[in-house]
C-alpha cells in the first residue's frame, strides 16, 4: 500500500499545506536529520502503529543559553531508534525556547513526589495537548536540590515529561522517557538493586532502561526495551494510534 | 606484630569512581562509601572536559565529609563551565566541615545571577545549621 507523507503528517501531527519532513514532519531543529534513517520505516510506524507524542522545550535564562554536550537532534534521533526495535513511533509536536529564572531544577528524590521547582517548569505547556509528553531541557538536575543528576522522570500528575540536563548521553532523554512509560530501572528489576556502587560488570548496557549509566553504552550499540518493557510502554494511555 | 590485611591496601582506581559516577541518576550517598580516597580522582574530574563527569564529581565530593573535599569543591566553583559551578554552590550545604566559607564567598559573587541564588541558599543553610548546633 502507497504511503502518502501528506496524508500521514494530517492525521498524525495535523500538518498541512507545505511543511518540512525534517523540521515539521520529524521534529528535528535542524538539517540534515543527524544519521542514517529511513523516513519510509518511520512513515510506516506512523500509519500502522502506536506513537507517543513529545514536546521539546529547550530552557535558558537571561544569562545563560541552553548548549548541551549531546546535541538535542541526537538525543531525539536515538530515541527514534529505541521506540523503533519497539514498534513504536515518535512525533515532535512542537518545539520552543524557553527563558525562566530557575534552570537548575530541583527534583527532590525524583521518586514521584513533586518539589514547587518542578511545578513550575512543567506549568510551561504551550502547544501541549492530553497525554502527551514534554521534555525540558536545562542546565542542571539536582535531586534534593544538592547533587547532579542527568535526568529525572518525576511530573505533576496529569503532566507528564522529563527533565534533561545539559551534560546528559544521546540515551538519557529516551531513558527518561521510558521511566515515564512505566519501566523501571531493568537491573532494578533483574537483580534487585542497581550494581554500579558495588559490582558494574554486573550492568545490563544493552537495555535502554540500565541504571548504570546511558553514558557507558557501548558505541555502536543501541539499546533496546525489551518484551516486558514494550508491553508496559504499549499499556500505557501515552502511546496511542494515529486517528483514522 | 599488627596485621595487614592485602585487600585493604587495594588502591581506589579511577575506573570504580567512574563507575559511581556514570549513572544518569547517581545514588550518592551509596557513592560516598568510597571514602577519601575517591578526592584525587574527583579532583581531576572537576578540572576535566567532560561537563557531566565534573558536576557529578562535585556532588560526590559535597557527601564525602572530609576536609579534603573543599578543595574538590573550590575547584568546580572556579570552573569555567558554569554547570560545574552551580554543582559547588548547591553541593556545600552538604558539607560539615570547615572551610567552605571561602567557595561560598566567591560564589556569591558570581557572574550567574543562578548561581549566586545557590550560594545565598547555601550560606542560609549552613548559618542555621551552625545556630542550630
Amino acid at each position: 500500500m502507497a504511503i502518502s507523507v501528506r496524508q500521514i503528517a494530517n492525521k498524525c501531527l495535523g500538518l498541512q499545506g507545505n511543511f518540512s519532513i525534517v523540521k515539521g514532519l520529524l521534529g528535528y531543529g535542524s538539517s540534515p536529520v543527524p544519521g542514517l534513517t529511513s523516513l519510509n520505516q518511520e512513515l510506516i510506524l506512523l500509519r500502522d502503529k502506536e506513537h507517543v507524542t513529545i514536546h521539546i522545550k529547550i530552557c535558558s535564562s537571561t544569562s545563560w543559553t541552553f548548549t548541551s554536550t549531546v546535541p538535542i537532534d541526537q538525543m531525539i534521533f536515538s530515541m527514534r531508534l529505541v521506540f523503533r526495535n519497539a514498534n513504536v513511533a515518535v512525533i515532535i509536536k512542537s518545539r520552543e525556547n524557553l527563558t525562566l529564572t530557575d534552570i537548575d531544577i530541583d527534583v527532590g528524590a525524583c521518586t514521584g513526589t513533586v518539589t514547587s521547582d518542578v511545578t513550575t517548569l512543567f506549568a510551561n505547556r504551550n502547544f501541549v495537548g492530553t497525554n502527551e509528553i514534554v521534555a525540558y531541557f536545562v542546565r542542571a538536575v539536582l535531586n534534593m536540590g544538592t547533587a547532579s543528576w542527568n535526568g529525572c522522570a518525576t511530573h505533576p500528575s496529569g503532566k507528564p515529561g522529563v527533565t534533561v540536563d545539559d551534560g546528559a548521553s544521546r540515551w538519557t532523554l529516551v531513558h527518561e522517557i521510558g521511566h515515564v512509560l512505566d519501566n523501571p530501572h531493568i537491573e532494578d528489576e533483574t537483580l534487585g538493586s542497581c550494581p554500579s556502587t558495588t559490582d558494574s560488570t554486573q550492568c545490563i548496557l544493552t537495555n535502554i532502561m540500565t541504571c548504570c549509566g546511558t553514558g557507558t553504552i557501548p558505541l555502536n550499540t543501541t539499546p533496546t526495551f525489551n518484551n516486558t518493557q514494550t508491553q508496559r510502554i504499549l499499556n500505557s494511555i501515552l502511546t496511542i494510534l494515529c486517528p483514522t | 606484630m599488627e596485621m595487614i590485611c592485602v585487600q585493604d591496601m587495594v588502591l581506589l582506581t579511577k575506573e570504580r569512581v567512574l563507575a559511581v559516577l556514570y549513572p544518569d541518576e547517581p545514588n550518592y550517598n551509596e557513592a560516598a562509601k568510597l571514602g577519601s580516597d575517591a578526592l584525587p580522582h574527583l579532583a581531576n574530574l572537576v578540572k576535566g572536559g567532560d561537563i557531566s563527569l565534573a558536576a557529578k564529581a562535585a556532588s560526590l565530593a559535597s557527601f564525602i565529609q572530609d576536609e579534603g573535599s573543599v578543595d574538590v569543591l573550590r575547584s568546580a566553583a572556579q570552573s569555567n563551565n558554569p554547570h560545574v559551578r552551580v554543582a559547588a554552590a548547591v553541593g556545600s550545604r552538604n558539607l560539615k566541615v570547615t572551610g567552605i566559607d571561602s567557595i561560598l564567598e566567591s560564589l556569591l559573587n558570581d557572574k550567574d545571577e543562578s548561581i549566586r541564588r545557590h550560594a545565598m541558599k547555601s550560606r542560609n543553610i549552613i548559618r542555621d545549621r551552625s545556630q542550630i548546633e
